[in-house]
């Protein structure tokens, strides 16, 4: 069990503030908390901070200890990171990648145990039929699987999933974030996850952080921190939340705001 | 699955067990490669103008007290430094390309990518050209210790404008693209005021030649490719987690920027060795690397002895067409492994690709 705290949270590359005075303390174990808002607003950044890949200022606490005081082999026995890009398509089969997963952040555990945990999330993300196919002959959402697989091997208390379903179909999208879920459950662990696709958000996350304009806008239960206010603010569209007949929320986007073309996304 | 005889659930092979399987398959492979090494390293020491026959030599070997003045000089000071030479710096130049090119992310990159060769042909240059005698060493160290102390000035001046600029990966193949080009001006520049016995020399040099193996040169170049090989079996999984991406490396606790660094500094002294006693020899360590991948996947643990083994094999196959392409010259080690790189390599590339 993990808590996370940010307190006054800075991000910049340079001059440019990419994210600024966040204070998050709704990070309870058990959750998932999904990261939303429109491109370039700085989820990528902040999940990369919080991985401890960018430097910041403020306060991000693990269990109390300041992010940036941990060492990257102590960090990532705690903390998984899934990066936005694929794995790299190489000559490495689907199960050397997670073996070599495993054994770069525990080159302790002894052999038949990290292979019985790479064998337990092959069987858990029901990609068996591709442990021996190379990465390189794999299609994009295939790469996705295995980079999610390298994540998760570990059974991490704090997972940061950053677009974790951007190549997946919709079968493997609900499968995805059903295996996140039963992590979350069994640890009793955290999961954040930046997604594009709101009601996937709405359906699956406990919570929900919005991001716009280098600052939090909301966060709270799905149902109360997207509003049709925030979804304005933040994206610029016309939009509503309905409830269907099993009482989940839905954001229905009805068109853009005043007819207005998105912004340029500023590259960050 | 089920059996098709009971209706029971029938237990899928375990994916530990096909892993073996899959690891046997490797190492079967590797001890092949080690056999074909060892083959063509007793052909090198057979092949020359003097035919001695198989017999003679092992004879020679097993019992040196029996052998004839002559007979002892041809196979102890000629025959046998040659072939065990070709295949200690094959090995090193293997690894240290293999190494250079997980760590730059590049398939293209080998130990010549940095322009740590072409610092050396300079430092090789300007001993020949000025006759610099190096700290009082017998005169035929100088040239090599010139061209090491040139590699070794290369990636000085790579980390430091790495670490002063903080560059990323593709930065620093950048500045070392742009190091090959000014070198080479320099190397030009030195041979256009060369007299023309020095300008034979350079240009001997630049092709890359077994030719001046002693036993020294291979304890040399042999002690640092030991001392630099346990560290590259340290790193064998950080290094095939590298594969993957760097911020996927970064997320698995690997410091990808130290391990560059560490690795960097391991092959610049791994190839400033080899071409100080050799010359350029530059294919070897852009090849070796690339049939072990085709052979043997990127995990490190194969990867990299294969690399090793393919790199000394190659330079082995080089340094006996060498002597044996016209009987009584040797053709430069340098030009020969690239006509024997080549096709092994489209071989090896068109036989992957019709296997899908």
């Amino acid at each position: 069990m993990t808590y996370l705290q940010i307190e006054d949270l800075e991000i910049a590359y340079g001059k440019n503030t990419i994210l600024r005075d966040v204070t998050l303390s709704c990070f309870k174990p058990g959750t998932i908390t999904g990261i939303l808002g429109p491109n370039g607003v700085g989820k990528s950044s902040f999940l990369r901070t919080l991985a401890g890949l960018a430097p910041y200022r403020g306060s991000i606490q693990y269990d109390e200890t300041e992010n940036r005081t941990l060492g990257h082999g102590e960090r990532a026995r705690k903390v998984s990171y899934l990066p936005q890009t694929l794995p790299q398509g190489t000559n490495l089969v689907a199960y050397e990648s997670v073996i070599s997963a495993c054994r770069a952040v525990r080159p302790d555990l002894p052999r038949h145990i990290v292979e019985t945990m790479t064998e337990a999330v092959f069987d858990r993300l029901n990609i068996r039929h591709l442990a021996f196919q190379p990465m390189n002959s794999m299609s994009g959402g295939q790469r996705q699987m295995i980079g999610l697989a390298q994540i998760i091997v570990r059974k991490p208390d704090v997972m940061l999933l950053d677009e974790p379903t951007s190549a997946l179909d919709l079968r493997w999208q609900l499968g995805v974030l059903d295996v996140v879920r039963n992590l979350v459950d069994e640890q009793n662990g955290i999961a954040l996850i930046a997604l594009h696709d709101i009601n996937l958000a709405m359906r699956h996350c406990d919570q929900i952080v919005l991001f716009g304009e280098n600052s939090v806008l909301s966060h709270g239960v799905p149902e109360h921190a997207m509003s049709p206010d925030m979804l304005s603010r933040a994206y610029h569209v016309k939009g509503r939340i309905e409830t269907c007949s099993q009482g989940t929320h839905f954001v229905i986007v009805d068109g853009l705001t005043n007819k207005a073309t998105p912004e340029p996304i500023t590259n960050r | 699955m089920r059996d098709p005889n009971t209706g029971a659930a029938q237990a899928a092979p375990s994916l530990s067990r096909q892993y073996r399987r899959f690891i046997f398959k490797r190492i079967f492979w590797l001890c092949a490669l080690l056999i074909a090494l060892l083959a063509s390293l007793v052909i090198n020491v057979l092949t020359g103008p003097a035919m001695l026959s198989f017999g003679q030599v092992l004879n020679g070997i097993l019992h040196p007290d029996d052998l004839s003045g002559a007979l002892r000089v041809i196979i102890f000071e000629v025959r046998l430094p040659f072939a065990i030479l070709a295949v200690v710096i094959g090995a090193t130049l293997g690894l240290a390309g293999a190494e250079m090119q997980t760590v730059l992310n590049n398939p293209l990159a080998s130990p010549s990518t940095l322009g740590i060769m072409h610092a050396a042909t300079l430092g090789a240059s300007l001993a020949i050209v000025f006759r610099i005698s190096a700290l009082g060493l017998p005169e035929n160290y100088a040239v090599p210790i010139c061209a090491f102390i040139g590699a070794l000035a290369a990636i000085a001046v790579i980390q430091l404008l790495a670490k002063v600029y903080g560059a990323t990966v593709d930065t620093v193949v950048l500045f070392g693209i742009a190091l090959v080009f000014a070198l080479n001006a320099l190397v030009s520049l030195i041979q256009f005021v060369a007299d023309s016995d020095s300008l034979q020399q350079i240009v001997f040099w630049t092709m890359g030649s077994l030719a001046r193996a002693t036993w020294e040169k291979i304890a040399i170049v042999a002690t640092v490719f030991l001392a630099c090989v346990p560290f590259s079996i340290r790193h064998v999984w950080k290094m095939t987690a590298l594969r993957g991406g760097e911020d996927y490396a970064k997320s698995f606790g690997v410091s990808v920027e130290r391990l560059r660094l560490l690795v960097l500094l391991r092959v610049s002294v791994l190839t400033a060795v080899a071409v100080a006693f050799t010359g350029v020899i530059g294919f070897v360590g852009l090849v070796g690397p690339h049939i072990a991948r085709l052979a043997f996947g990127e995990d490190h643990r194969f990867y990299i002895p294969g690399s090793i083994l393919s790199g000394a094999f190659i330079l082995s196959a080089a340094s006996i067409t060498s002597k044996s392409i016209v009987p009584g010259i040797m053709i430069p080690d340098g030009i020969v492994t690239a006509l024997i790189g080549i096709p092994l390599f489209l071989g090896l590339l068109l036989s992957q690709k019709r296997r899908g």
